[in-house]
């Protein structure tokens, strides 16, 4: 093929598309048809120029530009009408048309900043995103976000994981301040969401995305991971912005009853299919579903994301982001964040546990939990807000990996201690992210959360953490707040020990990387917490 | 007039079809084919046989956009004029003329597969399209359909011209890698 033909063929495209470009570019240079009369405007929208068969065809899309927070019920809307599915690879099913949705606008190229710049933008900004939010749902918080170009216009964007179905909210800092332009919802219940990996990009056809594998566990699932990619129309609209998430695959497990048959013993079912949709599963009678496909398709579908964590990985233990692995060794620490909620007569201060760090020149945004490390009531009494919790912010680099661990100590009147975790670990070469969060517990109560269930069906991974504070460890109290002890497993035997916490097990030596005094190697310590 | 009334006056073989055309879309065709030749006088000549060639095809064709349909004859004879002066200017006026000669010797066979395969790029190329995203679309086409510069384009959509550039560097990649996939041999 010559280049003259492609060239030639361009000129015989589909009339519509001729028609469509020649309305924006309709300047005086192009018009003289009388029919035309407006003034015409130097700059185009490129949605001003929608032509009217255009909007008419998608009603629903006006709608929405108006009101974005409903933009994930415009694309399952807009998938239905069409049929496409913009972003599974075209060969991943069979029935999809070659209807992928390149974004092929503006690239970055302004938006390297410097580390202190992201300090000052994301310290103020965060705050600002968050009282927006409060503003508009006064439950909807922040729960991790990251500065990022998601419209890969060369600027950054703040992209927002709420607690709610809110879903990603999107931010944009205009020189009147920060403003909402744009939302990501999700096609499943966001509401389901325990834990949300970060956002990771990919390619396809030369273009690149964002997607993000996110965790969901709630009945009748056990324990699901999705893969969603977020989409871009390209369009921009004086409200905001057109986001969509679209789930691509999903794979975990299924607990469910065959009252159909004479055995209603519950059953676990793994499952592996195109996309997400909880709702199905309503009962037994469709399960299995008849678009369920083989572990073996699925894993070829999967591995098609040249950026998606590796699935014999992600399938054996349960995984998040797997972050691309940079040679070079920096790490830093960028922020400590604080929040502060007001209520009818006191004012609330909750944890700052919120870093964005660098580590080879990936940078990992952590999650803000939500507890109650102060308060101040009006009339009676006021006290500590707590110890401020940067003072227990502490980055560890293992053989192997960081960890990462936000503590703070309660006020005296809740008595807890609250803790994060963080663990980056490197897996075949590969940076990923885990994280856990303890809210607002007694220490015991943190050790029965960690040890209990939550680790299982989060990232599947532990830490190894032991809260102080009256708790016996291998007939040892540890009493004393400020001895707080960091355990942590043995990177090189990580595989090993998340294979453990698969099979219920904590098979694996425990180390103190703290203060070095610490050990513990006894299982019948979380016993009581452990699924039986 | 509308379209639709214009066409009606094609086929009824009313001159004033062409009078309406022009009226019309004749700076559209002007614009696309001065894009291409950069020659007030060729431009003109060009949309002139624009007009012409509506004449012949109007009827058996019905138009629905018949902007569109004016504009995409008009490149093709902005090319086809264009490829001749270049032939010129590389090889003087003989060579074109001895060019022409020999198409006629095998123009009918070439032209039938070539059409062929011309049909198969352009199917090809509108799925692609219809697949992009409304913005990289109409800067793909602005571009490459109508011929138009970065510049202008960049200036019509508030954009920076090198934003411009790079948008078409990467659909032009996407298309590449599309075609391929297609199986065309590029």
């Amino acid at each position: 093929m010559k280049k003259d033909d492609i060239f030639d063929a361009l000129g015989e495209i589909d009339d519509k598309f001729f028609e469509e470009a020649m309305e924006v570019m309709d300047t005086e240079k192009y018009r003289n048809r009388a029919d035309i009369s407006e003034e015409n405007s130097e700059v185009v929208k490129v949605d001003e120029v929608t032509p009217a068969a255009g909007r008419s065809r998608f009603p629903i899309w006006a709608v929405l530009s108006a009101a974005a927070a409903c933009a994930a019920v415009a694309f399952g809307i807009w998938a239905n009408i069409t049929g496409k599915n913009p972003l599974l690879p075209t060969n991943a099913v069979e029935s999809e048309e070659s209807g992928e949705s390149l974004d092929t606008s503006e690239s970055s190229g302004d938006s390297e900043k410097s580390g202190a710049e992201y300090i000052g933008i994301l310290e103020s900004d965060i705050e600002e995103c968050n009282k927006i939010l409060a503003e508009s749902s006064p439950d909807t918080h922040i729960m991790s976000s990251r500065i990022m170009d998601i419209n890969f216009d060369g600027r950054d964007e703040i992209v927002a994981i709420t607690n709610s179905s809110y879903g990603l909210a999107v931010f944009s800092k205009t020189k009147d301040g920060i403003v909402i332009t744009g939302h990501i919802g999700e096609s499943a219940e966001t509401d389901g969401i325990k834990d949300l990996a970060l956002l990771n990009k990919f390619d396809k056809n030369g273009e690149q995305y964002w997607y993000y594998c996110y965790n969901y566990s709630g009945a009748p699932f056990s324990d699901t991971y999705i893969l969603a990619a977020i989409w871009f129309n390209g369009i921009k609209y004086p409200d905001g912005e057109n986001y969509y998430a679209q789930n691509l695959l999903s794979f975990g497990t299924i607990d469910y009853t065959n009252s159909a048959g004479a055995d209603t013993s519950p059953v676990t079912k793994k499952f592996y299919r195109k996309g997400w949709d909880n709702n199905i599963f309503d009962g037994s009678s469709n399960i299995p579903r008849e678009d369920d496909i083989s572990r073996e398709e699925f894993k070829a579908l999967w591995e098609q994301y040249d950026a998606a964590p590796d699935f014999e990985e992600v399938d054996k233990y349960g995984g998040e982001l797997i972050a691309e692995y940079h040679p070079d060794n920096t790490t830093n620490l960028y922020l400590i964040g604080k929040e502060k909620f007001g209520g009818d007569g006191y004012t609330s201060y909750y944890n700052a546990l919120k870093a964005i760090i660098e580590i080879d020149g990936e940078k990992f945004s952590t999650g803000i939990s939500s507890a109650v490390v102060g308060m101040r009531a009006p009339t009676s009494y006021a006290f500590s807000a707590g110890s401020p919790a940067q003072d227990y912010l502490k980055l560890y680099k293992l053989d192997g990996g960081y960890i990462l661990s936000f503590t703070y100590q309660g006020p005296e009147l809740f008595g807890y201690t609250d803790t994060s975790f963080y663990a980056i670990v490197e897996l075949d070469g590969k940076l990923t992210m885990y994280d856990y969060h303890l809210y607002g517990m007694t220490p015991n109560e943190v050790n029965a959360m960690h040890f209990g269930s939550a680790e299982y069906t989060e990232a599947g991974i532990s830490w190894g953490v032991m809260m102080s504070d009256n708790v016996n460890v291998n007939g040892n109290t540890i009493s004393d707040n400020e001895n707080f002890i960091f355990y942590t497993f043995d990177f090189d035997n990580i595989k090993k020990a998340m294979t453990d916490i698969q099979n219920y097990k904590f098979g694996y030596d425990f180390t103190a990387t703290d203060d070095g005094s610490a050990f513990v190697d006894d299982d019948s310590v979380f016993a009581d917490a452990l699924p039986e | 007039m509308t379209d639709k009334e214009i066409v009606a006056l094609f086929w009824e073989r009313d001159e004033k079809a062409i009078a309406e055309t022009k009226k019309k879309y004749g700076r559209y065709c002007s614009a696309v084919a001065g894009n291409i030749l950069n020659d007030e006088q060729d431009t003109e000549e060009c949309v002139n046989d624009t007009m012409f060639r509506l004449w012949e095809n109007i009827p058996p064709e019905r138009p629905e956009r018949l902007g569109a349909f004016a504009a995409k004859i008009s490149r093709r004879l902005a090319i086809d004029a264009y490829r001749k002066t270049h032939a010129e200017r590389r090889g003087g006026g003989c060579v074109s003329l001895v060019f022409d000669e020999l198409a006629e010797v095998t123009s009918d066979k070439v032209s039938v597969e070539k059409q062929a395969e011309l049909s198969e790029i352009m199917a090809a190329i509108n799925r692609f399209l219809e697949g992009l995203t409304k913005k990289s679309r109409i800067i793909f086409v602005a571009r490459y359909s109508l011929c138009e510069s970065a510049g202008v384009i960049a200036k019509r959509l508030g954009m920076t011209e090198s934003s411009v550039c790079t948008s078409l560097s990467r659909t032009r990649s996407a298309l590449r890698a599309y075609l391929k996939k297609e199986g065309f041999d590029l």
